[in-house]
């Protein structure tokens, strides 16, 4: 039987999470920068983000996630996002 | 041309507020100014005017009115139902006063750039209060409803959306926000989504709107995303006179 795969790191799903941002926008986004703080990124692009997440991570977000501050970053969401897979 | 009292306004600012319609470039503007002020007594006065006739605007100007808001109004034909991305959200019509006390509380957090949040002779608490009223109005009136998207776990109201029904299966959509602490995660599209299902569920094909054009948000979501048509642009302006000459 193959091994599991080593799970993705905050770091690495950030990095995903970027290189989809920029593949819509080509702009890179400080992960570290709120979305509402954000010229690049409006609402549409956070919804399908989010909607991205989860069909990437096979997970559903639940009211707390959207609740938690974190969730407001790219950096935030990878964290959220380790923090369920 | 007329000046209409706006009473939920006047309850705000605690004065008499009036909306000038049909202005009339080419009248006696003084004189109906002074006609409006010995009979209303008004500490704020609005008009606004379709933005292609400028010359108005500066008619306005030199009567010490001031430029306030850009608005545009603008429609969509609601043809299909939208999939919406699936969040632990519902969005339903508000019934009772506990689900009005909610959205009430959200109200407060979601409007910044409607004219009287901009306005830096205005107090910084006036336009809550403002929206709070409309919403409450909305809840009571027969012709009108508001929803709200919400946790049904928690109960926790998110966002909120009001509207009209105006005839020939026609929607005049009014107020509509996310609370600040749930601003821009995508939630402000699901209620958008969800409340143009709604009214398509009822019958509705057309709904109209109006937004200030500083709202870039809501700018690039209607107009950028959703599809809907500017049927007019206006310049909204504003005068306000001395609480001094005010009842």
């Amino acid at each position: 039987m193959a091994p599991p795969l080593d799970p993705m790191t905050p770091k690495e799903i950030a990095e995903l999470l970027q290189a989809w941002v920029q593949e819509r926008t080509g702009e890179t986004v400080d992960p570290g920068l709120q979305f509402a703080q954000s010229d690049l990124l409006d609402s549409f692009d956070v919804m399908e983000l989010v909607v991205f997440s989860e069909s990437r991570f096979k997970l559903s977000f639940s009211a707390g996630d959207f609740a938690n501050p974190d969730f407001a970053t790219l950096a935030g969401l990878a964290r959220v996002i380790h923090s369920r897979i | 041309m007329k000046a209409t009292l706006v009473p939920v306004d006047s309850e705000v600012l605690q004065g008499n507020v009036l909306a000038v319609e049909d202005f009339d470039a080419s009248a006696d503007f003084s004189a109906f100014e002074a006609e409006y002020l010995g009979r209303y007594r008004p500490v704020y006065v609005s008009c606004k005017i379709p933005l292609d006739r400028v010359g108005e605007v500066h008619s306005l100007e030199e009567h010490g009115f001031r430029l306030i808001e850009c608005q545009i109004r603008s429609a969509i034909i609601l043809r299909a139902t939208t999939n919406i991305p699936a969040v632990p959200y519902a969005f339903e019509k508000v019934t009772t006063d506990a689900e009005l006390d909610a959205v009430l509380q959200a109200v407060g957090t979601a409007f910044e750039n409607d004219r009287f949040s901009v306005d830096p002779l205005l107090p910084g608490d006036v336009s809550g209060a403002r929206y709070r009223s409309y919403v409450e109005r909305s809840f009571r009136s027969p012709d009108e409803a508001v929803y709200r998207l919400y946790d049904p776990k928690e109960g926790t109201t998110v966002a909120f959306k009001t509207h009209r029904y105006v005839g020939n299966a026609e929607a005049l959509l009014l107020l509509g926000g996310v609370s600040r602490e749930y601003r821009r995660l995508g939630l402000g599209v699901v209620n958008t989504y969800a409340e143009l299902n709604e009214l398509r569920r009822l019958g509705i094909t057309r709904a109209v709107t109006h937004f200030s054009a500083a709202n870039y948000q809501i700018f690039n979501l209607e107009i950028g995303r959703l599809g809907y048509r500017v049927l007019k642009t206006f310049a909204v302006l504003r005068k306000i006179y001395p609480r001094s000459l005010a009842t």
